[in-house]
């Protein structure tokens, strides 16, 4: 069993298998012959980690035991990455609102859990496919902070997209 | 490794010193006001002051813009997605499909300013694209910086004005690693210089011919990137006109010629490309094999070789008598007409994947023919390209027989005395289906007449299996068992296969007095994908295989 202590100073005694999902707790008690792993803090201390910790946790807990994806194999890496399919059990997962999705997606990438990221950001890539940039802004708003001369630019770009 | 950065507030320098420099912990109305200080200063120097810097106006002009622009990135800081470090926004069009990339990253840009700094400033998102405007182009060449490119270039109506592929530098077509060219003979003149230069990064090329109001197909130069095209990992080619002068082909893998220009490309000199190929894994040829043979014994090893498909109204074996061909190779040819024997080598000594065949499947199924010899390590398919249909027996006595051990016949049924004679040679028979059959009256050449001192069919025959959905087939099935037991060539083993249990305990008892073995299956569409399994069951001993 490990135990893993947040940045607000939550405990979560979790098996070493399911800690194992994320790379960064596994390398940071492999480093230290630990089995405490203290804090998962983000840069600056920016948000608090208990409640996406407790999905990440669920999402691990879940795809325990599964084989984690090697850095050695790029053809893999890119094959994972070019396929817009989520699992169906991650779809229900990922199916939370845009905060708790970035939280999510900030917490795979800071623990280092690929799988989770990748699922993550396939989300995001499913849900801005096919809309416009106007559509995209709605979507997660956004202001529209280009410059006249900026939008002009940006008007003979769109041209392009419209080629045949 | 995971990306550990948060999104930073960008830091406005500005040439005047005593200017107050802006960084991230700055708040809106302190950089508003500053900015709006250096205005002033700006506007009272230009009434009191004698000589105006407009070095330092520009300055401030440029400062002043660079306020607004930060000031409104500061609009979407409480946006959520605004926490997303940029590394990780940057990922999202790697989860997309190779099409839909070019589709997504220009809207992706075009959302606010600092994703299109994210957007923009990644190379890899700028390295495939349509080539189809001059200032498209440039900005993705300038964008995707010193990467690869991959080029999608269609001129299926003739050269257009400008072209923007005629622009590309020629250091950026020495950054081509994959290009898709659609052309008619006259653009690829036109391009013939521009294509001429070398691309040491080269690895996938097709090339697709639009053939001109004369009906010419495109011939493509020796000389195309400098007649070097040893990093191609693929090359497709399709009404293109070549006689495929490359050699030191080493990196090529995948190969394909369809539609080539009549009379095609020789025996010859297929064979000295594929010689210079040797780790092609893939190659197809469609409608594009040579009319005249080759030097008789001549054999080149393509031992990587997995797939081979041979199409074409010319007979496969031109080219395939040629090529030594590796275990596990998958082969598929056409069969243009109904004589199968010019379609194979003269022997099977190469086709090691083959190496005599034991087994013959027969699938006719209007307006298709499928025959596959299968040897102990592969297969070889032949699909017929014209509608001319003959029973099994037809193509079964242009084979030699007398070894194999399987025989298999798809939705046909040939008349019983036809059959027979099909039959006939099959000395060392072991095991004949009926897949997929309306009926199977042909069963009845298995039956010996006992009337006749014809000799019985397939004495060693030991295993038979009927897909049947008519209770009548069991029953004569268990007369042709009951025969052939009575002459001491007993079935060891008799499948019966329906939609459902089609026979009944009494028919089943009766067949089991002249066999050892009977199995008993239905077909269960299992999944819901229209590929059936069957599922035997005998002594509550399941056992299921893929059809």
């Amino acid at each position: 069993m490990v135990l893993l202590v947040t940045s607000d100073n939550k405990n979560f005694v979790v098996d070493r298998e399911v800690a194992d999902r994320s790379v960064f707790v596994k390398n940071t008690l492999e480093a230290r012959g630990l089995s405490i792993a203290t804090p998962p803090m983000l840069n600056g201390g920016c948000f608090e980690l208990t409640s996406p910790f407790l999905q990440v946790l669920e999402y691990c807990q879940h795809h325990r035991g599964e084989p984690l994806p090697t850095t050695d194999d790029a053809n893999a890496d890119e094959n994972r990455k070019r396929t817009t399919d989520i699992g169906e059990w991650d779809r229900k997962f990922i199916t939370v609102d845009h905060e708790m999705l970035f939280e999510i997606i900030l917490a795979a990438n800071y623990l280092d859990i690929k799988p989770l990221l990748d699922v993550g950001c396939k989300t995001i890539g499913n849900m801005v496919k096919g809309k416009s940039p106007e559509e995209v802004r709605k979507l997660f708003d956004i202001v529209n902070d280009f410059t006249p001369e900026e939008e002009a630019q940006i008007k003979k770009e769109n041209e392009w997209a419209e080629d045949p | 490794m995971a990306i550990r950065t948060s999104c930073q507030i960008p830091t406005m320098s500005t040439s005047n010193t005593d200017s107050p420099r802006l960084g991230g912990g700055s708040s809106v109305s302190y950089l508003l006001r500053a900015a709006k200080k250096e205005l002033e200063t700006l506007l009272l120097s230009r009434g009191i002051a004698t000589t105006v810097d407009s070095e330092e106006i520009s300055a401030v002009e440029r400062d002043a813009l660079e306020l607004l622009r930060l000031s409104r990135c500061w609009k979407n800081r409480p946006a959520p997605i605004s926490r997303l470090p940029p590394e990780v926004l940057a990922l999202i069009p790697d989860f997309l499909e190779e099409k839909s990339r070019e589709d997504i990253i220009i809207p992706l840009s075009h959302v606010c300013r600092s994703w299109r700094e994210i957007f923009t400033s990644r190379s890899s998102l700028w390295t495939n694209f349509r080539c189809v405007d001059a200032e498209k182009t440039r900005v993705y060449l300038q964008r995707s910086k010193s990467s690869p490119i991959s080029l999608w270039l269609k001129r299926n109506e003739g050269p257009i004005s400008d072209d923007p592929f005629l622009q590309i530098p020629s250091h950026a077509i020495s950054r081509l690693e994959y290009l898709d060219l659609l052309t008619t003979p006259e653009y690829l003149n036109k391009i013939s210089d521009h294509l001429s230069l070398p691309t040491p990064c080269l690895q996938d090329l097709c090339i697709t011919g639009v053939p001109d109001f004369a009906g010419a197909i495109p011939l493509l130069p020796p000389t195309i990137f400098n007649g070097d095209l040893s990093t191609l990992r693929l090359l497709h080619l399709r009404y293109i006109h070549t006689d495929l002068p490359w050699r030191n082909m080493l990196n090529l893998r995948s190969f394909s010629l369809r539609y080539g220009a009549w009379p095609g490309i020789s025996v010859e000199k297929f064979l000295d490309f594929f010689e210079s190929a040797p780790h092609l894994r893939c190659v197809e040829l469609s409608f594009a094999t040579p009319t005249f043979g080759g030097q008789p014994g001549r054999l080149v090893s393509l031992p990587h070789l997995k797939i081979l498909h041979i199409s074409g109204f010319q007979p496969s074996s031109l080219i395939l008598e040629h090529l030594l061909v590796p275990v596990g190779a998958q082969i598929t040819t056409s069969l243009p007409s109904s004589r199968i024997v010019d379609h194979l080598p003269r022997s099977y000594d190469n086709l090691r994947n083959l190496s005599n065949f034991t087994a013959i499947s027969v699938e006719i199924r209007s307006p298709h023919v499928t025959i596959k010899l299968i040897g102990p390590n592969g297969q070889v398919c032949m699909n017929s390209l014209i509608d001319i249909l003959h029973s099994p027996s037809y193509y079964l006595a242009q084979l030699d027989t007398s070894k194999i051990e399987g025989l298999e016949i798809f939705d046909s049924d040939p008349t019983s005395e036809d059959f027979y004679q099909a039959l006939l040679p099959m000395k060392n028979l072991r095991t004949l289906t009926f897949s997929l059959c309306e009926s199977i009256y042909s069963i009845l050449a298995l039956n010996p007449d006992p009337n006749s001192t014809n000799p019985i069919a397939c004495p060693n025959l030991e295993r038979l299996v009927i897909y049947t959905d008519d209770r009548a087939d069991v029953k004569s099935v268990t007369k042709v068992a009951a025969a052939r037991a009575s002459k001491g060539v007993p079935f060891k083993t008799v499948g019966i296969i329906g939609r459902e249990e089609i026979a009944s305990a009494e028919a089943v008892a009766d067949l089991r007095k002249y066999v050892l073995d009977v199995e008993l299956g239905v077909e269960i569409d299992v999944a819901g994908d229209g590929g059936f399994w069957r599922v035997f069951s005998d002594r509550c001993k399941l056992t299921s295989e893929l059809v």
